[in-house]
Parts: structure tokens; C-alpha cells; sequence
């Protein structure tokens, strides 16, 4: 990447959110690091429960009672996120950063016409008359494919198609031109054809803008679609992170070869796909070692000892820049704790 | 909360009636609505039960030269314009009160609820019939439908609750046909049908329980609704006659002589507000308790 | 929506008659002899017959009610058996004080209300919502004309702020609106915290946030517009259960209103009276309840995902 030298966008250190329930503090996000620079998509991908959605609400600051952000750092271009008051954060959100969510049925207020709801935005941020937010409201849905805009602001959100609301919506994260957009699951409601549609939207407004991206998603189809660098997370962590083709070319972490083996491949004939055993741990019986180790096919003794996300030192064949990985499979600890292991039976996924 | 949250909807439903009984209970102790407003009832029960230990004085008994104290030492709420002693009027009043609102629910519930399982069940003309008068009665707003039955009777106790009674079948009907309506079709109500049981046992047997939370919930609030209608018609003279110590005559009869002697009116609607509060909390907590969505 | 209202209007046909049989059947309910009843012990047997004749009591009584619903079709509701004067001409001046202290009722239901189910539900199981809460339940358990009398006691008797009775001027509205509104009110604020608290958590309450829209804007503007729709309908009911609460209410505040009107006709066993007063007052809860209707339905309309 040649934007490596810049300062990110978006810098994320040790993330920690927790639900406070009946049942204790379920820890959602926990210690979660990670970058976004100008122009560049970072996809995060995990399953559901994996604390994928609660790291980007997280960002957003719209996490809500019972849950709260309780440790970490987040910057916006060098701005100390957490360290702004309430009000001082509301005049950041939908403005130097945005996002838009999962569900374009429930997401727009149905009480209010789109043209409205886009309006609000330019109206907070910008300071823009009534008039003057009109003519934006329209530029924007022109920008964002929807055809007569003219007559489309004035509708309901009932009157649209999913996909015509998704489009709304990226109209309004994007009426501020923001530094960074969040994409929860952006097309997991669309059909498939729409779903195209919509990340070809997303990735032809960063080219023009150079806002950097995140994109949520639990389908890998749409992470090799669209994201530069990759986080995988698992149970409140990140497990791996590598850009787009190291991680699709050589998944490390036993749990990203499992999410690589159980998606269907065209380029290679395989009779049946193969699932990863086991769910996701609940909070309450959360290991106190790795996490995955309950379902990992190659978990061991060292396993018990929660493993730190770091650059591969072991078993990972001459790969230099291989990102980040969260198992003890790749630190020289494996080796020496007498657990051999051919790079063969590691990387057979890829 | 705990363990009885996670139970999932179908076992809750068709769980057998002693466990349901008893996990409403405990459910109704967890919530704290539900168990102040059943311990406020237990206390006007003990001492509706208890009165004649309880009344420091005769209520009926005029004493003219002793009239309008204020409360004191020996009259504890004071005394009425004819020297009657309060206290002991309301502790004696509490079992009409209580009397008038739980009969006039009980009748208008088992008019009403067999109406509705008639209705909900059976459908077609049955239903839009039961449904059209329940729609009527119901047009009439509060207490206007008891108030006209009432004139026509005639004042007196039994006709309250005739009127109250009447007034109260549509509500459950309606309350009922509409519960009907949402387990008739279930898998379990189907099975029974389909091995052949009769109408009348599917109705009572298998209906009946599995729509009674609803039901119960309506109960206690339209008590507390009946009461405060019946203390109405008694306080418009349409009620218990005086000298009967019913809480809404007392009221009736305090309010000429309310410029100079509060505590007439002030001790009888004191009362009313406890009990008509205690079966509003059961009411709500009971809701709270029985419905599954609002246990979050 | 034409379909609807139109739809709508012919379910109220079968209320309507039903409305005014049930105010019919009054008479019939009468123990023993009706007409005796009205003109009282010391009648005589012409007076009797002169009430019979009437009244159409001695004609059988689908005729009788034949009668009544072709004098009701045409804005007749009888005559007092007291008077002589028309129901009607005794009816409608009151009617219209009623509206208004319902009305004023309401203005308090609707502003108490929605404002306390506000404040708890922005700041859910805090202090603040408990007691609002408690105080609602509290609101709800009290019988209104007990209200009132306390009411007049502490601001007009003791206070000396307020008049303690009667209607006309504007000092006189407040008492009788705040005994008439309490238990609206307190109904309202509960409808208003449980839909509000539904609402917050909507996907596009999280929109609005997510677009920096102020917090207060989300509560006041994106929130509570969505949260209105269902506390229309209970609106709509309250207004109904004010003309039926009219009835304790003017008794306590010695207003004209209908409701005085049933309560003494009542007491002079005059049931023409009774009977139009119970259909006017019917009626009007019917119309109300199908305006709602109409307008929960225009709200509700946008809102319908298809």
C-alpha cells in the first residue's frame, strides 16, 4: 500500500466494550486495535456475536445503556474521539464521520420524507438554508443513482425499494463529504443483484471523495469485493488482520481457514463444504485461553494461555508480510511447547 | 432476572397448571408492583375480615352532641355530622368495597369470558353477533351505561352490581375472544380437535387455561375500575343509601360539610385510593409479569 | 382510504341503533309500572294515563320504539315528563359546556400527560421514572370526584385562589380541567413512556443519532413524532371517558353541563331526559372513536411496510 506512511483516518487502540447485564459484564469488544487510512477499505469480518457490529458502533459512539465503551483510544485524524463532550461528538457524527446500517427498511424514519432526512444533515453540519439544502438533497440522490431525484425526495420511505432506501441512506452519510464511512453489513438486506449495485456505489464515491472506509460484514464475498485490509474477529477480538490478498492466499488463524473452507469456491471442485464445529462461546463460559481453542482442530496445552495478536514468527513458510495473527500456532513458543507442525496441515485451507 | 425468563414461549403456554400457578407467583413476587399491590389488598382483606375486632366504635351509632371532632385520641378520623366515629365506618365500609368490586367482576367475567370463547371459537355469525352488542355496550362511555341501568333500577347495592356486572361483560369478552382468536389455531388446540374431543372440553379445558394471563390481568384492573365506578354512583346517590357506611355515600354526604370539617371527605377517600391502587399495581405488575416481552 | 372511512361508517349503523335501543330499553327496565314511577305516588289515574299516552307506553314496543327512532331521525328526543319542554331544547346548551370542560379536561390529560411520559421515559428506571410512574398509578387509582373535592377545598376554600364552583369564566376552568384530566393524564403519560421507550430503540432513532442530530432533536422530533401514532387512539378514548367523568365532575362543581342534567333528571325519575341525555353523550363517544380511527389510520398509513 503507498498510503502506508500517512496518518490513519480512523486508529483504534485497545477497544474494550461491555454490555452490563443481570448475568454480569459481557466484555463484546475486547482490546480491539486496528487502522484505516485515506482511501483505503477496511473490511471486518466475523460472524455473528463476534463484536464486529459493537467495535463500528463503538466508533460511532452509539452504543447504548447497558453497554458502554469502557477503555481504549479512538482517533479521527489525530482527534482524541473519546475525549469530546456529548454535544462536541454530535457535531462530528453524519458529518467527519458516518455511517450507514444493516436494515434500509427500518433505518429511515417513516414519518419523514427522504428528501427531509437527507436535508437534516446539511442543515446540521453545513448550516444550510432551506433552499440551499434542497438543491444539495437533489445533487446528492443524482449522485447516488436514484433516478428523479426531484420527485423521489418528496416520498415516503415506504415508497421505496430496499436498495432505493440503502441509496438514501449513503446520500446522507455522505451529504458532508465525512473523512471516514461506516458501513454496517451495507447489503446483507439486498438481493443479490442489488448488493452489487450498492458496493460499486460505496467504492465509486471513495474513489471521488478519498474517505476512508469499514465495512462490516460477516460475507467474505463482499470483504474480496470491496476491503484493502482485513480484520477477522472472533469473540471480542480481532483474531488476524492482513490485507485482502495475503489473508484470501494464506489464511493463518485456524478460525479464518475455517470461514475461507466453508464458503463455496468456483475454482475448486469439493463435494462438500466443510463447517467449523462448535458455536461461538457464550460470555459467561468464555475461555480464559484463546478462544477459539474449544472448536480449533489443532488446539493444544499452550492453547490455555491467551495468545497476543502479533506478526508471525514461525511455521509460516517465508511469508515476510503476513499482517497479524492471534494463535499460538505461529510463535516460536509452539515449536518449543513439542507441538510440530507441518506448514502443510496449518495452511491446508489455502 | 433469573431462570424463569429463558423459558421458552411453549412450554410456558401448555405447562401444567400447578407449575403455571406457581411460577406466576413467583413472578408476581419478583415484581415489585405486583407484591405491593397484593400486600396492600391482604391488609383491606384482614381487615374487612377482622372489622368487628377492629371498629373502636359502633358505626351506626349517633351521637349529636358529639359531632364534626376532629381526629383524635378517641375518634381517630374524627366524627360525621351526626357523631358517628369514621374510623370505625370505614374499617365496616371496606367489606362493601371490596364486595362490590370483586362480585360485579366475577359475574361480568363469567358472562364475559364464556361469551368469548362462544365468539372467538365458533366464529362466523356467533362472533359478529356477541361482537356487534359488546360493540353497543361498549359505546357507551365509563360510567354512563351503569348510571342509566342504575336509574332505572333504582338506587340500591344490588343494583350496582348488576349494573357494574353488565357493564363488565363486553370488556372481558372482548379480552377473551381476542386471546381465543390468537391460540385457536396453535398446533396443540389442533391436535386436540383432530382426536376428536369435544367442543365443550376443548373450550373449558384446553382454551380456557391457556388465555386465562390476559384475563387475570383484566380482572384486577377492572375491579379497581368497578370500585371507583360503584364509590361514583354512591357519591351521585345513585348507590348504597346512607346510613349504610359506604365509602362513595360517606363521601356524598361529608361534602356539605366540607368547607369546615375536612376530615369527613378526606379519611373515606383515602381509603378508596389504597384499595383502588392496590388492584391497579396487582393489575400492572401482574401484566408485567405475564408478558413475555416485557421482561427484558 | 375512501374505502375505509367508508367502510367504517357502515360498521357504525349497527352501534348506532344499538345505542339508542339500549337507551329505550331504560324504561323497560324499570321495576313494576313505568308510568307510575314517573309521575310519582300521588298521581292520579288521568295523570298516569296522560303520561302513558305520552310516552306511547300503552302501544306495543317495537311500536314504541318505532316511534323513538322516527322522532330521534328527526333531531326529537321527547319531552321532559317534569317540564314538558323538549329534551332536545334542554339538551343542547348543556351539551356544548360539556364539550368545553372535556375539552379543557383534555388540554390537561394531553399536556400533563405526554410531557410526564416524556421526562420517564428519557431516563428509563431512573429516580425521575419511578416516580413519575408512581405518581401516575396514583393519578389513575383516584376517584375524580374525590379529586375535585379536595381540590376545592385547598385552593378555593383554603387558598382562596380559585372559585369553588360554576362555569363561564376562565378562573373557573382550571379546577374542574385538572379533575376532569388527572387520570387522562395519568393514562397518557404511561401510553406515552411504553411507546417512547419501543420507539428509542428503532433502527432509525440510531440514524438520527448517527447523523448528529442533537439528542434533543432525536427524543422531541424523531422519537416522540413516531411515538404520537399509538397515543392518539388513548387520546381519542379519553375524550370519550371525560364526557362519562362530566357527570361526577359537574356534580362537584355545580356545572350545567349534561351531566348535571341526568343526575337531576335521574333524582325526578324524568327518563325521557335520561334517555336523550345517555344517547347524546353515546353518540358523541361513537363519533369521537371513529375520528380517531380515521386519524390513527392516516397516521398509521406511512408507516405500514408493504
Amino acid at each position: 500500500m503507498t498510503t502506508k506512511d500517512h496518518t490513519p483516518v480512523l486508529k483504534v487502540e485497545n477497544l474494550q466494550t461491555s454490555f452490563f447485564t443481570y448475568d454480569g459484564e459481557v466484555k463484546a469488544v475486547d482490546g480491539v486495535d486496528f487502522e484505516v487510512r485515506e482511501n483505503e477499505t477496511l473490511g471486518i469480518v466475523g460472524e455473528s456475536g463476534s463484536g464486529k457490529s459493537i467495535t463500528s458502533l463503538s466508533v460511532m459512539q452509539l452504543i447504548q445503556s447497558p453497554g458502554e465503551i469502557i477503555g481504549g483510544k479512538i482517533e479521527l485524524n489525530g482527534d482524541d474521539l473519546l475525549q469530546k463532550s456529548k454535544a462536541q461528538f454530535a457535531k462530528y457524527r453524519g458529518n467527519r464521520l458516518s455511517m450507514i446500517f444493516q436494515e434500509p427498511m427500518t433505518s429511515l424514519n417513516p414519518v419523514f420524507t427522504v428528501g427531509h432526512q437527507v436535508a437534516e444533515t446539511v442543515k446540521i453540519h453545513k448550516k444550510m438554508g432551506k433552499r440551499e439544502a434542497h438543491q444539495e438533497v437533489i445533487r446528492m440522490l443524482k449522485l447516488v443513482g436514484i433516478p428523479a431525484p426531484e420527485s423521489r425526495a418528496k416520498s415516503y420511505p415506504h415508497e421505496l425499494s430496499g436498495g432505493m432506501r440503502q441509496r438514501v441512506m449513503i446520500a446522507m452519510a455522505l451529504a458532508c463529504e465525512p473523512e471516514l464511512l461506516i458501513a454496517d453489513e451495507p447489503t446483507t438486506a439486498l438481493d443479490v443483484t442489488i448488493q452489487a449495485q450498492i458496493l460499486e456505489l460505496i467504492k465509486r464515491l471513495q474513489e471521488s471523495t478519498g474517505m476512508a472506509v469499514m465495512i462490516i460484514t460477516h460475507d467474505l464475498g463482499v470483504i474480496a469485493e470491496t476491503a484493502d485490509q482485513v480484520a477477522v474477529m472472533y469473540a471480542g477480538e480481532v483474531v488476524e488482520q492482513a490485507d485482502v490478498k495475503t489473508l484470501f492466499n494464506r489464511p493463518l488463524h485456524p478460525y479464518t481457514q475455517g470461514l475461507m473452507n466453508s464458503i463455496p469456491r468456483h475454482d475448486v471442485d469439493v463435494d462438500e463444504l466443510e463447517v467449523i464445529r462448535g458455536t461461538v462461546p457464550s460470555p459467561a463460559e468464555m475461555p480464559s485461553g484463546c478462544r477459539f481453542a474449544q472448536r480449533c482442530p489443532y488446539a493444544s496445552e499452550i492453547c490455555n494461555t491467551h495468545p497476543s495478536l502479533a506478526a508471525p514468527s514461525n511455521n509460516i513458510d517465508g511469508h515476510t508480510d503476513a499482517g497479524a495473527v492471534r494463535c499460538w500456532i505461529y510463535t516460536d513458543e509452539w515449536d518449543a511447547e513439542g507441538n510440530p507442525m507441518k506448514n502443510e496441515e496449518v495452511q491446508q485451507g489455502s | 432476572m433469573g431462570s424463569t425468563v429463558n423459558q421458552s414461549p411453549e412450554r410456558e403456554e401448555f405447562a401444567k397448571p400447578e407449575s403455571r400457578f406457581k411460577s406466576l407467583l413467583k413472578r408476581m413476587i419478583r415484581n415489585k408492583s405486583s407484591l405491593i399491590g397484593a400486600c396492600i389488598l391482604i391488609f383491606f382483606l384482614l381487615i374487612a375480615a377482622f372489622a368487628p375486632f377492629l371498629m373502636t366504635h359502633d358505626p351506626n351509632s349517633t351521637d349529636v352532641l358529639n359531632d364534626f371532632q376532629g381526629p383524635s385520641s378517641e375518634n381517630w378520623f374524627g366524627t360525621d355530622h351526626n357523631g358517628r366515629d369514621i374510623f370505625s365506618r370505614i374499617i365496616y365500609g371496606t367489606h362493601l368495597t371490596l364486595y362490590v368490586g370483586t362480585v360485579s367482576v366475577a359475574v361480568g367475567a363469567v358472562f364475559g369470558i364464556v361469551l368469548g370463547l362462544l365468539a372467538g371459537y365458533y366464529g362466523r355469525i356467533l362472533d359478529s353477533i356477541i361482537m356487534r352488542v359488546a360493540d353497543v355496550l361498549l359505546a357507551f362511555p365509563g360510567i354512563l351505561l351503569a348510571l342509566a341501568i342504575v336509574s332505572a333500577l333504582g338506587p340500591s347495592l344490588n343494583n350496582v352490581i348488576i349494573a357494574l356486572a353488565i357493564y363488565n361483560i363486553p370488556v372481558f369478552a372482548r379480552i377473551t375472544r381476542g386471546s381465543v382468536l390468537e391460540v385457536k389455531d396453535v398446533e396443540y388446540i389442533q391436535a386436540v380437535r383432530a382426536l376428536g374431543a369435544k367442543d365443550a372440553k376443548i373450550l373449558f379445558q384446553h382454551l380456557l387455561p391457556n388465555v386465562s394471563s390476559p384475563i387475570i390481568v383484566q380482572a384486577s384492573l377492572q375491579v379497581a375500575t368497578s370500585i371507583l365506578s360503584a364509590a361514583g354512583l354512591s357519591f351521585l346517590g345513585l348507590g348504597v343509601q346512607p346510613p349504610t357506611p359506604e365509602w362513595g355515600a360517606m363521601l356524598n354526604s361529608g361534602r356539605s360539610y366540607m368547607w369546615d370539617n375536612p376530615h369527613l371527605t378526606l379519611f373515606p377517600g383515602i381509603a378508596l385510593v389504597l384499595v383502588v391502587l392496590g388492584f391497579n399495581m396487582l393489575g400492572d405488575g401482574l401484566r408485567d409479569a405475564l408478558d413475555p416481552r416485557s421482561k427484558k | 382510504m375512501h374505502i375505509f372511512i367508508i367502510r367504517r361508517l357502515l360498521q357504525l349503523i349497527p352501534v348506532i341503533i344499538g345505542v339508542t335501543l339500549v337507551a329505550f330499553l331504560i324504561i323497560q327496565l324499570i321495576p313494576g309500572d313505568a308510568a307510575q314511577v314517573m309521575a310519582g305516588e300521588a298521581a292520579s289515574e288521568e295523570q298516569l294515563e296522560q303520561v302513558r299516552e305520552n310516552l306511547g307506553l300503552n302501544e306495543p314496543l317495537y311500536v314504541q320504539y318505532g316511534l323513538f327512532l322516527a322522532d330521534l331521525a328527526q333531531f326529537d328526543l321527547g319531552e321532559s315528563v317534569r317540564t314538558g319542554q323538549p329534551v332536545m331544547e334542554l339538551v343542547a346548551p348543556r351539551f356544548w359546556i360539556t364539550l368545553e370542560l372535556a375539552f379543557w379536561g383534555l388540554v390537561v390529560a394531553v399536556s400533563v400527560g405526554l410531557f410526564l411520559g416524556i421526562l420517564a421515559a428519557n431516563k428509563q428506571n431512573s429516580f425521575r421514572d419511578f416516580g413519575t410512574m408512581a405518581a401516575a398509578v396514583i393519578g389513575l387509582s383516584m376517584p375524580n370526584f374525590w379529586l375535585g373535592l379536595m381540590l376545592m377545598y385547598v385552593f378555593a376554600n383554603q387558598l382562596g385562589w380559585l372559585p369553588t364552583s360554576g362555569w363561564g369564566d376562565w378562573q373557573q376552568i382550571f379546577l374542574p380541567a385538572i379533575t376532569m384530566g388527572t387520570a387522562g393524564a395519568a393514562i397518557i403519560a404511561r401510553m406515552t413512556r411504553s411507546a417512547m421507550l419501543e420507539v428509542i430503540g428503532e433502527d432509525y432513532v440510531r440514524t438520527a443519532r448517527a447523523k448528529g442530530v442533537k439528542e434533543r432533536f432525536v427524543i422531541y422530533k424523531h422519537a416522540l413524532r413516531n411515538a404520537l401514532i399509538p397515543v392518539v387512539t388513548v387520546i381519542g378514548l379519553q375524550f370519550g371517558y371525560f364526557l362519562s367523568g362530566a357527570v361526577l365532575t359537574e356534580s362537584v362543581f355545580s356545572i350545567n353541563g349534561l351531566g348535571r342534567l341526568v343526575v337531576d333528571a335521574i333524582a325526578q325519575r324524568d327518563f325521557p331526559v335520561v334517555q336523550g341525555t345517555v344517547i347524546v353523550l353515546a353518540l358523541t363517544f361513537v363519533f369521537v372513536n371513529f375520528v380517531v380511527d380515521v386519524l390513527y389510520r392516516v397516521l398509521n398509513k406511512r408507516i405500514e411496510l408493504n
